[in-house]
């Protein structure tokens, strides 16, 4: 009735973080230390200026279209069979992405919380909770990201204002890290754990002016990233370079290398990872909602929640394929970096092709209605 | 996330007011016989309908009907009869034809203050059932409607449900005219509306819509009248009733309408641009729109200073949280992962529930259903004896189940705990949800622990987060964020930086203050010191 | 009905997940209770010829023939619920004696695993070491190499990083069955032992993590801590023992703790030095604050090592009564004393670490941080650093400030 239907750029910009922070969060300092020792944060910071330039054009181009999502625009500016192909690849890549975000997950959980319960159990719970949370319109999508936010950020900060007692300055010395320093395959790594950010693009067209999206974006990847650049520092400060090699989740293995001072709690690691969960749920629902919402485009149906149903086995399935958590770290670096290609290379062709063309998107006007979905 | 759709609501008539019983005739004609023998055969033969035959003014033919136990009969008898016997002394020499003595009756004649003329044989018996008494002329068709009400009713008394350290006392009875009017002494102003709709087949009962016409919303008038009437039910017993019919997800556990006891409390939610439902026959008022925010929320918090307000308000809201997750908390914990407690005290709760036959779910869910049990008792209990049994229960019981080995007592401390932050929720029906919020957390918390835990609260969360009240968003003013409005949620800001009413009820007329800034008094005494 | 109907499909849908959550959930769900809670665990060689008497529970005799000269006997410590009274108060004390609180259950095996394994079969409930918060290690495992025990408590999800890792020169399952009178369980007391001792600087905080943090690093190695038993009942603290590449190869003496903890500049100062004093005489100083700062720059070609240390200590006694002090010119030579202990306090540790090859404080790792080419040129592995810093030069600097005399003037 009264409520605006608007998204305020303040919102879009927690969607934008609590999109981005998820279950990378775990392994992110084992993936940067491991290239570059030392030179982690700086690993990271490439990371995160690589995700940076990404989302910078995605932003761009829902500037310049400022009623339609990347589905859509890209229809317009390439021609539909071709739009047709890159969008089904998006929709697939984001359900893999979905699929293998999930699987770490549950490897997280059995691993180190609930031992016996079956890896299925923990995967199925937690995407019949992305489904449930997916078929809801984009408003209302946008309200959970918002509402849980400081779940997302404060847990982490306070992992690493704790472990700051046990840290040492000599841990991040050189800052280039010690040779051999490789940092081009890590910084890839990394700025594919910034690829749920995807979701910008749907949420533009439901920005009131959606000129400010760029405000909203880039204070999203500052804080996301800012965060990230933290927990990287903390853990390699805490445990130097080469340990970290060993930890499987280092982040988690912060929280467990800490107490409360007063003996209150003596094991942060279980509340850490419980916490957690809320940020992998976030993160997972952006990846899902976009895959979801670019499978409508595809089959050009409007049912967004039969689809949301849908897709649910496929990503089960595919979310068990990796035998293990070795062989699935393979297939998420591997996808990742493939799917950096698509979520920076096609804005990118899109945006040229855009300036060539001289495409434009129609003026955003005060009358359009937040994209209905349901 | 369930989403729970809008129930369809079965198409109504859409004039409420002129709902008649079945077989009463359009008009009334004038012939007295007839007329009568229409109402008779509608009222039938109830023993305390009053048909009474009198000459007015010796000249004129004329009925009186009511009923004796809806009537003041004293106000009859002096108003009425007397006036319509004798005729008065300025009408003595004046001769008075049939065409204007509705008229004169109504001006000049009948002492009461409210009447009026009627045609519609349906309004007639619609008078005389609600405790009006009708006048009848032979030769006028139609006829004079007196309003002669007068129903038994308790003293204003302290609300029962809504105790209050500082605050006023009086409470909202079951007349709703005399509820009205504790609400009008409190809001002084010409725009201060009142629109009465009456709903029920059978019991017709008055309900009210209470707002201030330059600050409310008028989509939201719109829709709450919107939704009153298509309510179709036989009889409004309490305003729940209306609840039930007006809110947005049925099949929500959570209330999407606030109700209240409190003359001030409604007074201060018209202030802030809501609309109060008042139903005749119950004291207790609805809130709409009601967002989550407002079921910790009490009146005292305002009345104190802010600082404190705003710390007690938190401990509530602590309560709450604990009233919901700590079975579930201490189910996972000792059950999942009894890493987290420090080593002393996990040998010592394993010392504790070394002779308990059940898992710790069991036995939670054991003592906390008998816990609930124990609190409907004594719900229901005359109040005398409700007191001696909680003490019986909670100590006779909890020791006796922990020397029998029948719980441990750490388990009987949490559910104590529990128990007891359950109850300093205000609202009784936010209060009731979580509670039984709680069971669910609590078996999922027993079969995934901690995981289980979270998952529940998200599920909980995302729902919340889902949930309207009459188009707005439930979890306002936290999401989406309306700074104003956090002033008002988990802190209780000093009332002089309430600048604004709350921005989610898009009120016309959003200033609340006069001013800007902190209110800084003059150093009087200090002034009058140097002076002397 | 319509609402139903239209429900239907997510009613149905949540009764599914309901009904096979109710079916198959719980998978996790021990009781507190039904957990053999393991507080503590020992680790000896095991006696000879034990492999002949081991029960076979993860394989066959033949099959872990090669290891068979690597025998450990684990002891473990297992918390008995019920034996140990809820809430405080001393009416458990009656128990005291005749009902031990835990549980020690010793057994051999050829690893960590493989003997947990032959104690679980041994035990009902299941091993849980979730609680574990001590383990005690024989010297002569230790002197083996760790390596095979710190890649069970690793990769196990259940061990703390903050459990305390001991070596101990008596047997460990000695240390096992101390019970002192002031705790009701004895790991906990060897627990809060260490504890204290770390919060009354007699210490350095070194909890299994910060162990495996030093013994990753290229340029640095581990230590322990160093305990023995003393008069059946008492644990001591006897000094450090240093690790290489995971082998331990020294122990300190207690002073060269606190000599240690000056290096580094850990605080709070927990130790108390006693020395001569010329024309003093005897004197101890007890060290409140330490701060440190250590450089290592590339002389030659090779590292040198540069320590300063600043203490601020306090008189705590003199021990001849003839001549007195009462003036800052004593107090001085009282400080030149206290800086000439320190430092050869510290040289012995040095030295004794170089003659070990063991890099206890981490010069590596400045080398590594500062001198980044240096470091590419020299250092392959952790034995490169170890073999540079037995030819390592230094030069040590004390300065030192008694602030606190106490109450007596003389």
């Amino acid at each position: 009735m009264q409520a605006s239907s608007h998204i305020t750029e303040r919102q879009v910009g927690a969607v934008v973080i609590s999109a981005i922070i998820g279950v990378g969060i775990l392994a992110l300092p084992r993936i940067a230390a491991e290239e570059a020792n030392t030179g982690a944060p700086l690993v990271t910071l490439l990371g995160i200026g690589i995700a940076f330039i990404g989302l910078l054009l995605l932003t761009l181009l829902g500037i310049r279209f400022p009623r339609e999502s990347i589905f859509e625009y890209g229809q317009r500016i390439i021609g539909r069979p071709l739009a047709y192909v890159f969008n089904t690849c998006l929709a697939v890549f984001f359900i893999l992405l979905t699929a293998l975000a999930v699987r770490e997950f549950g490897e997280v959980i059995t691993s180190a919380v609930l031992r016996r319960t079956p890896t299925e159990v923990t995967i199925i719970t937690m995407m019949i909770l992305v489904v449930m949370a997916t078929r809801q319109k984009l408003l209302k999508f946008t309200y959970f990201h918002v509402f849980y936010l400081p779940f997302i950020l404060v847990p982490g900060l306070a992992i690493v204002l704790v472990s700051l007692q046990n840290a040492e300055l000599l841990n991040l010395q050189p800052i280039i890290g010690n040779i051999p320093a490789r940092y081009g395959k890590g910084a890839l790594t990394i700025a594919a754990l910034f690829q749920p950010a995807f979701i910008v693009t749907l949420l533009i067209p439901a920005m009131q002016t959606p000129k400010k999206a760029i405000k909203s974006f880039l204070g999203g990847i500052f804080i996301s990233g800012t965060l990230y650049m933290l927990i990287v520092c903390a853990a390699v400060a805490v445990f130097g370079p080469h340990e970290i090699n060993h930890l499987m989740w280092p982040t988690l293995e912060l929280a467990r290398a800490t107490t409360i001072p007063g003996d209150t709690l003596e094991r942060l690691d279980a509340i850490f990872i419980i916490v957690w969960v809320v940020s992998v749920f976030t993160s997972l629902a952006a990846s899902y909602y976009i895959s979801i919402n670019g499978a409508q485009k595809v089959f050009g149906s409007q049912d967004h929640r039969f689809i949301s149903h849908f897709f649910l086995p496929f990503v089960f399935i595919l979310a068990m394929i990796p035998k293990s958590v070795f062989s699935l770290y393979v297939f998420v670096e591997i996808v990742g970096i493939i799917g950096l290609a698509l979520t920076i290379g096609y804005p990118f062709i899109l945006l040229i092709v855009a300036l060539l063309r001289k495409v434009r998107g129609e003026p955003h006007g005060n009358s359009s209605e937040v994209q209905e979905t349901d | 996330m369930i989403r729970f759709r809008n129930r369809k609501k079965p198409q109504k008539n859409p004039n409420l007011t002129t709902r008649r019983t079945p077989g009463t005739p359009e008009k009334l004609t004038g012939c007295l016989e007839s007329d009568l023998m229409i109402v008779r055969s509608c009222l039938g033969d109830s023993d305390d309908i009053e048909i009474r035959h009198l000459h007015i003014f010796n000249e004129f033919q004329g009925v009186i009907i009511y009923y004796t136990t809806l009537v003041d009969t004293l106000s009859i008898y002096r108003d009425i009869h007397k006036p319509l016997m004798y005729k008065p002394r300025h009408l003595e020499d004046k001769s008075i034809h049939l065409d204007n003595l509705m008229d004169t009756l109504m001006n000049e004649t009948l002492y009461i203050s409210e009447t009026a003329r009627v045609s519609d044989g349906a309004d007639i018996l619609d008078a005389i059932t609600e405790g009006s008494t009708v006048l009848l002329i032979d030769g006028i068709p139609g006829g004079l409607v007196l309003d002669t009400r007068q129903i038994e009713k308790r003293g204003i008394e302290q609300p029962q449900t809504e105790h209050s350290i500082r605050g006023p006392k009086d409470g909202f009875i079951e007349v709703l005219d005399s509820n009205i009017s504790l609400l009008r002494a409190r809001i002084k102003v010409g725009d201060f509306r009142i629109k009465i709709v009456r709903i029920g087949k059978r019991t017709k009962t008055r309900v009210a819509l209470c707002y201030i016409e330059s600050i409310a919303n008028p989509k939201l008038l719109k829709e709450a009248e919107k939704r009153l009437s298509k309510i179709d039910i036989d009889g409004i017993l309490d305003s729940g009733y209306i609840e039930q019919f007006i809110e947005d997800h049925p099949y929500s556990p959570f209330p999407q309408v606030q109700n209240t006891e409190r003359p001030d409390k409604a007074t201060a939610s018209i202030l802030e641009g809501r609309v109060i439902i008042m139903v005749d026959g119950s004291p207790f008022s609805l809130i709409i729109p009601a967002v989550f925010n407002q079921f910790y929320q009490v009146t005292d918090d305002y009345s104190e200073r802010f600082i404190m307000g705003s710390l007690v308000r938190f401990i509530r809201l602590l309560a709450i949280v604990f009233s919901l997750i700590f079975p579930a908390l201490y189910v996972s914990i000792i059950s999942f992962n009894p890493e987290m407690i420090p080593t002393d005290f996990a040998v010592a709760v394993a010392g504790g529930r070394a002779g308990v036959p059940f898992p710790a779910v069991v036995e939670v869910l054991l003592i906390e259903v008998s816990m609930e049990v124990l609190r409907e008792a004594t719900l229901r209990l005359p109040q005398q004896i409700g007191g001696a049994l909680s003490i019986v229960g909670v100590l006779v019981v909890g020791e006796a189940a922990v020397g029998a080995g029948f719980a441990s007592p750490i388990t009987v401390v949490v559910i104590a705990l529990t128990t007891i932050g359950s109850f300093a929720t205000p609202a009784y029906n936010a209060a009731i949800s979580i509670r039984m919020l709680r069971f669910p957390l609590l078996i999922a918390g027993g079969m995934f622990g901690l995981y289980g835990l979270m998952i529940g609260l998200i599920i909980i969360m995302n729902h919340l987060l889902f949930l309207d009240s009459f188009g707005v968003p439930y979890m306002n003013p936290v999401t989406p964020v309306s700074k104003q409005g956090l002033k008002d949620s988990l802190i209780r800001g000093p009332l002089w930086s309430f600048k604004k009413r709350p921005s989610h009820l898009h009120t016309l007329d959003d200033d609340r203050l006069g001013y800007e800034g902190v209110p800084k008094a003059e150093p009087v005494l200090q002034s009058n010191k140097q002076g002397e | 009905m319509g609402i139903l109907a239209k429900c239907k499909r997510q009613i149905s849908l949540m009764l599914l997940v309901l009904l096979v959550l109710s079916l198959t959930g719980c998978w996790d769900r021990i009781e507190i209770e039904d957990r053999a809670l393991i507080l503590g665990i020992g680790i000896d060689e095991a006696e000879e010829g034990a492999s002949s008497t081991e029960d076979l529970t993860t394989h066959s005799r033949e099959e872990a023939a090669p290891l068979d000269n690597r025998m450990i006997r684990l002891t473990a410590q297992i918390a008995v619920p019920g034996r140990i009274p809820l809430g405080p108060g001393g009416n458990g004390g009656s128990a005291e004696g005749k009902e031990e609180p835990v549980w020690v259950v010793s057994v051999v095996g050829h690893t960590i695993n493989d003997a947990m394994n032959n104690l679980q079969q041994e035990i009902a409930d299941p091993r849980s070491l979730i609680h574990l918060r001590v383990i005690v290690v024989n010297e002569n495992v230790a002197r083996r190499g760790m390596d095979d025990l710190n890649d069970y408590l690793r990769r196990n999800q259940e061990v703390r990083r903050s459990t305390w890792l001991l070596i101990t020169d008596n047997k460990a399952a000695d240390l096992m069955g101390v019970a002192p009178p002031l705790e009701r369980v004895p790991t906990l007391y060897l627990l809060a032992m260490l504890e204290k001792a770390a919060d009354m600087g007699k210490f350095p905080k070194n909890s299994l993590s910060n162990y495996w943090n030093s013994e990753s690093k290229l340029g640095q190695n581990a230590y322990l801590p160093y305990v023995s038993i003393r008069q059946k009942e008492n644990i001591l603290i006897k000094g450090l023992a240093y690790f290489n590449s995971n082998k331990l190869v020294g122990t300190t003496t207690p002073i060269e703790i606190g000599a240690y903890m000056a290096a580094k500049g850990f605080n709070p100062g927990g130790y108390t030095a006693m020395y001569n004093v010329p024309g003093i005489g005897f004197v101890t100083i007890r060290a409140t604050e330490r701060q440190s700062s250590i450089k290592v720059d590339i002389r030659n070609g090779k590292p040198h090592a540069t320590i300063n240390v600043r203490i601020q200590a306090e008189l705590a006694e003199k021990y001849s009564p003839k001549p007195g002090m009462d003036d800052q010119e004593e107090l001085n030579m009282a400080e030149r004393g206290f800086n000439r202990f320190v430092k050869e306090m510290i040289t012995s540790l040095l030295e004794k670490t170089q003659k070990d090859k063991s890099d206890i404080i981490g010069f590596g790792e400045i080398v590594r941080a500062n001198n980044r080419d240096y470091w590419h040129k020299h250092i392959r592995d952790k034995n490169d650093w170890a073999l540079l810093y037995s030819n390592m030069t230094y030069t040590i600097h004390v300065s030192s400030d008694i602030r606190r005399v106490g109450m007596k003037v003389d």
